[in-house]
């Protein structure tokens, strides 16, 4: 199972973030938990200062804007 | 996307407008994170300072000294804040936020500078967020005590 964090403050494309994985995910199948990280002192503590950001497994693959489908079907493969 | 470390970062440390002008006196450097537009209407005035707008941070915070307290602002606060825990999460441990920002900076009277001088400052830039809720006009009542004493 992978372990996806999304980083942000509760914005609008942090949502988005979040709907679309959560959406790609339920399409492939794919066995994930979504997680959203909004306070701030924890978002900067992954080393990233633009949101929103994407952890795959505690691993930073994101930052700064809403990611395409093909991206997050490339964390998922 | 390059690997990187999950700190667990202490709580920043920050400073009101009258210790953070304080601080200055005494030698510490004011870094303004607000946006070019934000700055030419209404800036920080008199003291040393830095401008290094937070949309460019990431790729210039090396230009900010380690060897000395730095205090980060911003229009009310929370860019800086970010902006802190950023520096703290790169290793430094002598920087500090100033709490309310410009904002609460130019309604206490310290110096100003720009076209907008005597105009409220709002928030401005990208991801501004809300604004403090206490009064202009009363130091240091927020939430979290500053680190230092206040207003001293």
């Amino acid at each position: 199972m992978k372990d996806i964090k999304v980083l942000g403050p509760g914005c609008a494309k942090c949502k988005a973030t979040a709907d679309l994985i959560a959406a790609v995910a339920r399409d492939a199948g794919a066995d994930v938990t979504i997680g959203k990280v909004e306070e701030m002192r924890e978002i900067v503590g992954y080393g990233v200062i633009s949101t929103p950001a994407v952890v795959v497994d505690g691993k930073v693959v994101h930052v700064g804007s809403v990611p395409t489908r093909e991206m997050v079907e490339g964390w998922l493969a | 996307m390059s690997a990187t470390t999950k700190k667990d970062l202490a709580e920043a440390r920050e400073v009101c407008p009258t210790t953070a002008r304080r601080l200055i006196a005494e030698g510490a450097l004011l870094v303004d994170v607000r946006e070019p537009a934000e700055v030419e209407r209404l800036a920080f005035a008199d003291c040393e300072q830095l401008r290094i707008p937070l949309s460019e941070f990431e790729r210039r915070w090396a230009e900010i000294p380690r060897d000395r307290d730095v205090i980060l602002a911003c229009a009310v606060g929370q860019r800086s804040l970010k902006a802190t825990y950023w520096l703290m999460y790169q290793g430094y441990d002598r920087v500090m936020n100033m709490q309310y920002g410009l904002q609460r900076w130019a309604a206490r009277g310290f110096p100003v500078t720009g076209s907008g001088a005597g105009a409220p400052v709002t928030a401005g830039g990208c991801c501004a967020e809300a604004e403090p809720t206490t009064e202009p006009s009363s130091c240091c009542d927020g939430a979290k005590a500053p680190a230092t004493g206040c207003c001293g």
